[in-house]
């Protein structure tokens, strides 16, 4: 809607610097996690998507200012037996991206624990946002507007309704987070597997990465 | 469409109609004693000779030729198949041996084995291009014929006749019908698209099953020779097929009918004799003759003509004619004594029955010479015919150089055979030569009979005036039987001069069936060689375009390469205009080929034989256009020439495949080390339901049964009835997201969708612990590819219950998670290089080898690849997994050791799927360079991992109560735990 897509340039070609982060997308089954991401990376939306197995991974690159910011996707799988997974997936996240269903309101409480466990589970600076994916049925909306938003500033969240079928706020939110994102210390490379996050241990990684130059 | 050979339908129709000639023929072939080999298998071949007899004899008693499509091999479970004598040329020894010969539809090709169970062909005769002949001059080898292929000879030999027949004839159709389908294969804007697969819709798909109309067309131009000898009917069909087949070759046509058909119509008018409406309107006296000698005999021989009368096929109106005569005279013998007059009177009007018959083999033989010359002309014709040709096709191109070899080599042999032809015309009529002089003095043997009577008659009249004498004198009746011991000695005579000439007219017999099959032979030969010729046409018109194009394009590069080399001077623009330009045609005209190759190859279609879109712009990260346009291009045609170099190869497997289930013949398969070799090069596409059926059912073992027959059944409506599943929620919101791109399974009314909503549904009532888990909704869906949807449920069965680890896909995954650290372990052992550059780039690989696991390949990995896994996966069970597991890491390792970062490395993991093409590669790393792969390890591995997996989730899941009974501020908290908990 904003009509900024992603756009494609590659590296080098900008005067600024290229940070890369890995981000993570939690929710609910079937609440559009990965029609929001391939609206985001390849701006198709698919009437019937596959349901996600395990997780998928992409990438998709966004400029900002004088910024390239590089987005390591992973979308995972909502089934709830999936979740025992999840914490192979944000660990490391700098970015999360927490899906729920406005016509559903069970989707919403399941993104509420997904905040919560990424809150207590995940690297503390963390940037959450909450998606209230599928706001084209506004007719059959069961979650309201004010109730996320409240929740979302209560634990400081991004939020955003979206709709990946009309593209709506999709590209959007994605920014929004790039923006949020540490660009000038943080957002380093997936600080690999052992451990959780220390921030500590960013900056001197910072070099073998291909963060921010 | 009504193909099928020996169908019910055909049953009712032979005993409607064919009462009085019947099966009697076939049983005589089953005892006589010329049949060879195997009893049992020899009834099995009469018993398909049967009904190609009774299809026949259909078709003679409707007058019309229409039946004869029915014998087209089209469908493919008529197998041709039986024992043969072969005779090869060992040097100077020839030996002569009993083989099982089977018919190949897939390439056309006759092989032969020691026995039916063997899996390797002692050799094969290629059928396509092969030519065929018999000579009915060998009455010692009734049953023996020729086929001529790739310029060798074959001498194979049948039992009897009868057999002889019916093998050319089927060989010849299936000639016909494998030419009809290799040119269908090629004709233009033939859209393939196979009806269905598998368990989806039960007709079988068949790549290139020739159109309808197009197939009876052909039909009516070429009719089967009609193996019951009823002249009329075969006059009728004769006339029928020539009128219809308005081939410009056969100039002679018109003269040559109106020959046949006068030297049918004589023969009909004899073999028509019994019947006194034909004989009252025939001017001839001597048919006259014929009614009056064969009166008191007619109803006899109508009356039990059921004895065997003689083997084979040639049941000719001479036959009935000659039992007519023989049981004539039985009945005269005792019935000789009132009157001797009358017996000389008989005996004289069998004499000029006799001269009649004479008089018209004479006819014949003249008719015979005339159809002979006419036909020399024909072959003349022909002859120049494809000489012209031939020059022809000495001008083509050098592009069409491989086809032309092909046509030359056909031409040769279709000349070859024109000349076997003649060569046997010639032959034919020196026989006939030698016939007309044994009629010649079968004639002066007459003259002398008849004086002979005379004197004969003179003594009898002298001794039945002594006789009359005699009996005034004395009433003493033991003096009649004298006068009659001379007529006995007469006839015994003329029994040997009958005898003689239904020697010669089965020799007519035979040599007008030869005639015939010689004529069809050129028919046949004279089609095919049309075919070709179209199919040349329109190659070298097909040549003809690609050609332009590509000089199209080399104009292009080369003026690109000229502009380039130019030194840039006169601003940059201009040559950057021209380039782009370029791009954008090369796109262009790529789009094109498509179309083309829509055409040339018809794979151009919209989906695979699995239902899959096709596709070939794979995700890989470009997104240049012309990039990925390379990539695509580059894709297709590796595609196309690892399938013309497979091909082969291909082939042999297919047939290996064949004869195994032949051989099998619906007996549960054996689990054998030959078995599992041949699943591991995988199982043909027909025969994949079997396996997997029978592959199951191994797994299920008798649970199956304890289960009861309806198990299934209760389930489905079990899971029908009440709609508060837990899993049915989750398995609904998945139907459409299965296979998207799958026309089985893409839209809500797509055929596939219920099956395997049902499937889902009654799996998860079977086994509420698991119940429903993403991933199952792939694996079924592949199933139900093949399946039926009661099968397939078992086959879920047999994967989740049986062959994959317990705890694969219940809520906690346990055994799926801890398989992903075995595989880490296997690729450390046997890819250490890939291991540390892995680990070095921090990159997990178990993220993307779960899905490979959980979904047993269904991953965006080619569905030939991942079919072949499947086929070892079902036979071997959950090691194969790791085969192919390590194994797709080996096949591109290269491409991974080429990453430098995480970011492409994690890229590259993603699509790494997709890469894994070549399935023969893989299957050769996964089974043999991956060795040794022990099981021992493996399961000893996952034992230590489960235990460690489980610690981790036990810790996690206590966290994650914590964090929600701490602020239990959400509703929904309940099911939440009440799905992640550990037991
Ligand atoms: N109307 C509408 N439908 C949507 C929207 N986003 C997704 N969908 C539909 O919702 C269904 C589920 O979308 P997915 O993207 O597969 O959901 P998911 O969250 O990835 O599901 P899992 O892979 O099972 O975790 C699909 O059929 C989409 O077409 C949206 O913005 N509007
Ligand atoms: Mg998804």
């Amino acid at each position: 809607m904003a009509g900024r897509t992603g756009a494609q340039r590659p590296n080098g070609a900008t005067q600024g610097k290229i940070c890369q982060f890995k981000l993570v997308l939690l929710g609910e089954s079937a609440v559009g996690k990965s029609s929001l991401v391939l609206r985001f990376v390849k701006g198709q939306f698919h009437e019937y998507q596959e349901s996600t197995i395990g997780a998928a991974f992409l990438t998709q690159t966004v400029c900002l200012d004088d910024t390239t910011v590089k987005f390591e996707i992973w979308d995972t799988a909502g089934q709830e037996r999936y979740h025992s997974l999840a914490p192979m997936y944000y660990r490391g996240a700098q970015a999360a991206i927490v899906v729920y269903d406005i016509t559903n309101q069970d989707t919403f409480g399941r993104a509420k624990n997904w905040v919560k466990e990424l809150q207590r589970q995940a690297s503390p600076n963390i940037v959450i946002a909450l998606a209230g994916n599928k706001s084209d049925l506004a007719q059959k909306r069961m979650v309201e507007y004010e109730e996320a938003q409240a929740y979302a500033e209560e634990n400081s969240l991004l939020f955003m309704e979206t709709s990946a079928k009309t593209a709506m706020n999709v590209n959007d939110i994605f920014l929004a987070i790039a923006k949020k994102l540490p660009k000038n210390e943080g957002g380093g490379p997936a600080p690999s597997r052992p451990g959780g996050v220390n921030l500590n241990s960013q900056q001197t990684q910072q070099s073998e990465g291909g963060c921010c130059k | 469409m009504d193909e099928e050979e020996g169908g019910d339908k055909m049953k009712v129709g032979v005993q409607g109609t064919s009462a009085d000639i019947g099966d009697n023929n076939i049983n005589t072939d089953c005892d006589d004693p010329m049949s060879t080999g195997d009893i049992s298998v020899q009834m099995e071949h009469v018993e398909t000779l049967n009904s190609k007899i009774d299809d026949n004899q259909q078709t003679d008693g409707s007058g019309v030729t229409k039946k004869t499509s029915a014998a087209l091999p089209d469908s493919k479970d008529s197998k041709l198949c039986g024992w043969l004598h072969i005779t090869t040329n060992k040097g100077p020894l020839k030996i002569n041996r009993l083989r099982w010969f089977a018919y190949s539809d897939t390439n056309s090709r006759l092989y032969f084995y020691r026995n039916p169970h063997d899996f390797l062909p002692l050799g094969e005769i290629d059928i396509s291009h092969a030519t065929f002949y018999f000579d009915p001059s060998k009455t010692d080898k009734p049953g023996g014929f020729e086929i001529r292929s790739e310029n060798k000879d074959y001498y194979l030999e049948a039992p009897d006749r009868a057999v002889m027949m019916f093998w050319l004839q089927e060989l010849q159709k299936r000639r016909r019908s494998h030419a009809t389908q290799r040119n269908s294969d090629f004709l233009p804007y033939k859209s393939q698209r196979p009806s269905s697969i598998g368990g989806l819709s039960q007709a079988k798909s068949r790549a290139g099953a020739p159109d309808q109309c197009e197939t009876k067309k052909d039909n009516s131009e070429i009719p089967e020779i009609p193996t019951s000898e009823n002249m009329g009917v075969r006059r009728a069909s004769l006339d029928e097929w020539r009128s219809s087949s308005g081939k410009p070759s056969l100039l002679t046509q018109s003269s040559l009918k109106s020959d046949i058909q006068d030297v049918m119509s004589n023969i009909k008018k004899q073999s028509n004799q019994g019947r006194r409406s034909v004989i009252s309107s025939s001017p001839s006296p001597s048919a006259e003759d014929w009614t009056l000698l064969d009166q008191p005999s007619r109803q006899r021989t109508s009356g039990d003509l059921s004895p065997p009368i003689r083997s084979g096929k040639i049941v000719t109106a001479f036959n009935k004619l000659k039992v007519g005569v023989r049981r004539s005279k039985q009945i005269d013998e005792p019935v000789c004594q009132p009157g001797v007059c009358f017996k000389c009177k008989q005996l004289q009007n069998e004499v000029c029955v006799l001269q009649e018959e004479q008089s018209s083999t004479e006819d014949e033989l003249l008719a015979h010479r005339e159809i002979i010359r006419l036909h020399q002309k024909e072959v003349d014709y022909l002859r120049r015919e494809l000489q012209t040709r031939f020059a022809e096709t000495e001008q083509s191109e050098d592009g069409l150089h491989q086809m032309l070899k092909e046509r030359d080599k056909h031409i040769v042999e279709l000349e070859y055979c024109l000349t076997s032809a003649n060569e046997e015309k010639a032959h034919a009529l020196q026989k006939q030569r030698m016939l007309e002089e044994e009629v010649k003095s079968l004639k002066d043997q007459v003259t002398m009979l008849q004086h002979m009577l005379q004197a004969k008659d003179e003594v009898i009249v002298k001794l039945t005036n002594d006789m009359y004498e005699l009996e005034k004198n004395n009433n003493d009746p033991h003096s009649s039987p004298k006068p009659s011991s001379p007529t006995i000695r007469k006839s015994v005579v003329f029994d040997t001069d009958t005898r003689e000439l239904e020697k010669l007219r089965d020799m007519c017999s035979a040599y007008e069936l030869q005639h015939k099959f010689l004529t069809k032979e050129i028919l046949e030969l004279n089609e095919l060689r049309q075919r070709d010729n179209e199919q040349h046409k329109h190659l070298s018109m097909e040549n003809a375009k690609l050609e332009a194009k590509y000089l199209q394009t080399k104009s292009k590069y080369l003026y690109l390469l000229q502009e380039m080399k130019q030194p840039v001077r006169d601003g940059e623009s201009s040559s950057q205009t021209i380039i782009s330009q370029l791009l954008t045609d090369a796109i262009q005209s790529d789009d094109d080929l498509d179309e083309q190759e829509h055409f040339l190859t018809s794979s151009g279609q919209e989906y695979d034989i699995y239902g899959f879109v096709k596709k070939y712009d794979f995700e890989s990260g470009e997104f240049d256009p012309v990039t990925l346009e390379a990539q695509k291009l580059e894709r297709k045609s590796t595609e196309m020439s690892d399938k013309a170099k497979r091909q082969d190869e291909e082939l042999s497997h297919q047939v290996k495949w064949e004869n195994y289930m032949m051989a099998q013949a619906g007996k549960p398969l054996v689990r054998s080390q030959e078995l599992k070799a041949m699943v591991r090069s995988g199982v043909p596409h027909e025969y994949k339901e079997v396996v997997w059926k029978e592959c199951s059912n191994f797994h299920i073992g008798a649970d199956r049964d304890k289960l009861g027959p309806h198990y299934y059944k209760q389930l489905v409506s079990k899971s029908n009835s009440s709609s508060h599943d837990p899993s049915s929620k989750q398995i609904e919101l998945d139907l459409l997201r299965t296979l998207p791109n799958n026309r089985h399974y893409a839209t809500v009314d797509s055929p596939g969708i219920c099956k395997l909503r049902n499937v889902l549904l009654a799996y998860s009532w079977h086994n509420p612990s698991i119940g429903y888990c993403q991933g199952m909704n792939r694996i079924a869906a592949i199933i139900l590819l093949f399946l039926s949807e009661e099968e397939a449920f078992w086959c879920l069965v047999a994967i989740i219950d049986y062959i994959m680890p317990a705890d694969y896909y219940s809520k906690t995954m346990l055994a799926a998670q801890a398989d992903q650290r075995v595989l880490k372990d296997l690729i450390q052992e046997k890819l250490p290089r890939v291991a540390s550059h892995l680990e070095q780039y921090s990159v997990d690989l178990s993220l993307f080898t779960f899905n490979w696991f959980l979904t047993v390949f269904v991953d965006n990995i080619p569905i030939e690849t991942f079919l072949r896994i499947w086929d070892a996966f079902l036979f071997e069970g959950s090691k194969v997994l790791f085969r192919f597991a390590v194994a797709f890491f080996k096949y591109v390792e290269e491409d991974i050791m080429r990453k430098k970062n995480t970011l492409e490395l994690n890229h590259f993991m993603r699509i790494m799927g997709e890469k894994i093409t070549d399935v023969q590669r893989v299957a050769q790393i996964a089974f043999h360079t991956v060795n040794p792969f022990p099981m021992r390890g493996i399961a000893s591995k996952r034992q230590f991992y489960l235990l460690q997996v489980k610690g981790e989730l036990a810790e996690l899941d206590k966290i994650r109560k914590d964090l929600y009974s701490k602020h239990s501020l959400t509703k929904t908290h309940e099911d939440f735990s009440d799905d992640d908990l550990l037991d």
